[in-house]
């Protein structure tokens, strides 16, 4: 596939972390505000694609979470975001196992580790617009709280009263995949027995903008590994998992790999070779081979080079008659809250036994060397891997199996 | 955790372009700007303070140990990022109706991480995290356990750039950047150091004495650590300001040979 040499890094002969426990997760985006809706309308292969919420210079769809979303309690309103109200809305959905495995582990057992690309920067772009018309901003705006990467983690600590390690990964779109392979070294080094992981992004003008502005924002629903594909959607959205030492395990996190690209800060490298990298620590630290993966949830953003690169590496790494879905025509991409929420699609393809449509494929690119999943199908899967890739070059691919 | 091997260690804030001038307090008003070696001037102009900050006191911690930057394991950080650039594309936003690509690419939170992969070749794990005040602890923590579980070695970065005038009530502070390489085992060369039992636990005491220019400044919580190392200094020493907080055991000498 390529003839890149690849110098190792050090510390790659990875130790025999072990399987980490699954044991619950939530969902809030485009598709729904609960994880019951969300995965019901994976099921039914209905987009959660629209116009966007509020009005910009080019057309685009995007994928907004639905209805009224709940502001925090009175005494942190203070912490009120968009941001902030998905991500409570996404901790509801897990409350139950949640409060099952502080009161196992104790709370200074229990870490928090988080993922966001931009943080509450929505918040920020009113409030300078406010600023700069008005010369002050404005009473209610708080950046510390409202804006800052770690603001939402810190409220969640404290609603939760978890006391163990906090903090938050930011590495663009891969930043919630890297979050589960955080949680699995913390466990794996005794820090922790229990972490609750996951991303939140909100929509913002930044980064609509900001995509149009390199000419990768598509104005149709993204079409990821399809000859039509025009560029990628953009979507807001919730996702956290409960990752524990072990329990009453819904699936096993077996695996996680992590590299960089090495060559641009926003385009892959053309053969994936950052990308096959992951994919391969994963399946090591896994100790399975290749053969063994039913399922490949893709990053599959919907650009040219995305698609292509990211086929590529698949192909290299498992072959080209694996499954593969991008469910970003369901969601839009959730930047930092994307890696979490299609670790959770790959999960509920284990536990369901189903695999989603890729929707808005046909017609495959027949350049592309891999077996896109056109439509929902049934099947029995024991093994599947979940991949997210960031600007920077910033990749992770993490692997689950059926408990 | 097992105890890690400190190998080098870089500073950059204004006035000081080195660790060594900052230990000697020798003070160059004419250091402005972070030398950023490893960047090419075209990549150079569009990146931020921050990041020219990290990837500085990058390089002077890797020169300093001899790393090879090809294959060492990278942890960056910072509590606010790329808030410069933030705010500056929300202004390109209001003129031009999308920021500039070169600003946007540039404005993530691991443009650091992303620049130093692509400088140097290094394709292995690189993070980028950010935890408020506590930001330089789990940057330590998120590189203990990668040693822990992975062996090998990880240079820490953390920056944070002072915050655009409209923020200054939030907190008003001096640009500072700071950098820390790691090792898992004892290291052939560079400054020496041994660390151990990094956890939270009562204030210690006295207080390290953190310069008024540079007190809110997220990133100064691991001065302390860097001061200690390089002055050879075996002590419990603060990785988070405040307290109960984040601290770290340093030894030299003999108790770290063990």
């Amino acid at each position: 596939m390529n003839d890149v040499t690849v110098t190792r890094s050090e510390g790659c002969a990875m130790n025999a972390l072990g399987g980490v426990a699954i044991t619950g997760y939530s969902l809030c985006n485009g598709l729904g505000r609960t994880t019951e809706e969300v995965i019901a309308s994976l099921a039914a292969s209905r987009s959660g694609l629209g116009p966007p919420p509020f009005p910009l210079p080019f057309e685009t769809v995007c994928g907004t979470v639905p209805g009224e979303l709940a502001a925090p309690p009175a005494e942190f309103s203070g912490y009120d975001s968009r941001q902030m109200r998905i991500a409570l809305q996404t901790l509801a959905g897990i409350r139950a196992p949640l409060a099952e495995a502080l009161r196992r582990w104790g709370a200074d057992r229990f870490g928090i580790v988080l993922a966001t690309s931009t943080g509450g920067i929505a918040v920020s772009e009113d409030a300078y617009a406010y600023y700069k018309k008005n010369g002050r901003l404005p009473v209610a705006y708080d950046y510390q709280r409202q804006h800052t990467f770690f603001a939402f983690a810190e409220l969640l600590r404290t609603l939760i009263g978890a006391n163990g390690p906090a903090y938050v990964v930011s590495t663009a779109c891969s930043s919630s995949g890297k979050v589960l392979a955080t949680a699995r070294r913390l466990i794996a080094a005794d820090q922790v027995d229990a972490v609750l992981v996951g991303g939140v992004d909100s929509l913002a003008h930044t980064t609509l903008c900001g995509f149009a502005g390199l000419s990768v924002l598509s104005s149709e629903p993204c079409k990821p590994f399809s000859l039509a594909r025009r560029g990628m959607s953009i979507g807001e959205g919730g996702a956290m998992l409960l990752v524990e030492r072990e329990g009453d395990a819904r699936v096993l996190l077996r695996g996680a790999g992590e590299s960089s690209d090495a060559h641009h800060m926003s385009s892959p490298h053309p053969d994936g070779l950052g990308a096959q990298m992951a994919m391969q620590a994963a399946l090591d630290e896994a100790g399975l081979a290749a053969d063994a993966v039913d399922y490949i949830n893709a990053h599959g953003t919907g650009t040219e080079l995305n698609d292509a690169a990211e086929a590529r590496a698949i192909a290299a790494v498992v072959g080209d008659e694996v499954p593969v879905v991008s469910t970003k025509g369901f969601t839009g991409h959730m930047l930092g809250a994307a890696g979490a929420t299609e670790a959770i699609f790959a999960i509920v393809a284990l536990e369901q036994g189903w695999i989603p449509a890729n929707l808005g494929a046909e017609p495959v690119d027949p350049a592309l060397p891999i077996r896109v999943n056109r439509e929902r199908a049934d099947r029995r899967c024991r093994v599947a891997m979940s991949n997210s890739f960031g600007f920077g070059g910033s990749n992770v691919a993490v692997v689950l199996e059926a408990a | 955790m097992k105890p890690v091997y400190v190998a080098g260690v870089g500073l950059w804030t204004p006035g000081f372009a080195t660790p060594r001038a900052w230990a000697d307090g020798s003070h160059d008003p004419a250091e402005i700007r972070p030398s950023c070696a490893m960047l090419e001037s075209r990549i150079g102009r569009y990146t931020s303070l921050v990041t020219r900050m990290a990837v500085t006191a990058l390089e002077q911690a890797g020169a300093q140990s001899g790393a090879d930057l090809q294959k060492v394991q990278t942890v960056f950080g910072s509590a606010y990022g790329e808030i410069r650039i933030a705010f500056e594309q929300l202004d390109m936003i209001e003129r031009e109706g999308v920021p500039s690509p070169a600003r946007f690419k540039n404005s993530v939170h691991n443009t650091a991480s992303g620049h130093v992969s692509i400088a140097t070749g290094n394709m292995g794990f690189s993070t980028a995290l950010a935890a408020g005040h506590a930001t330089f602890a789990m940057c330590l923590l998120e590189a203990w356990v990668w040693l822990e579980t992975h062996g090998g070695s990880v240079i820490v970065a953390v920056a944070d750039e002072p915050l655009p005038d409209h923020l200054s009530s939030v907190a008003r502070y001096d640009a500072l950047g700071l950098a820390i390489h790691l090792s898992a085992e004892r290291w052939k060369s560079g400054i020496g150091g041994r660390l151990s039992a990094l956890r939270r636990r009562d204030p210690v005491t006295p207080r390290p004495s953190i310069p008024d220019s540079l007190v809110q400044n997220p990133s100064a919580a691991g001065l302390p650590l860097i001061d200690a190392v390089l002055h050879g200094r075996s002590k419990t020493v603060p990785v988070e300001l405040g307290g109960p907080a984040w601290s770290v055991d340093l030894q030299f000498g003999e108790e770290a040979a063990r």
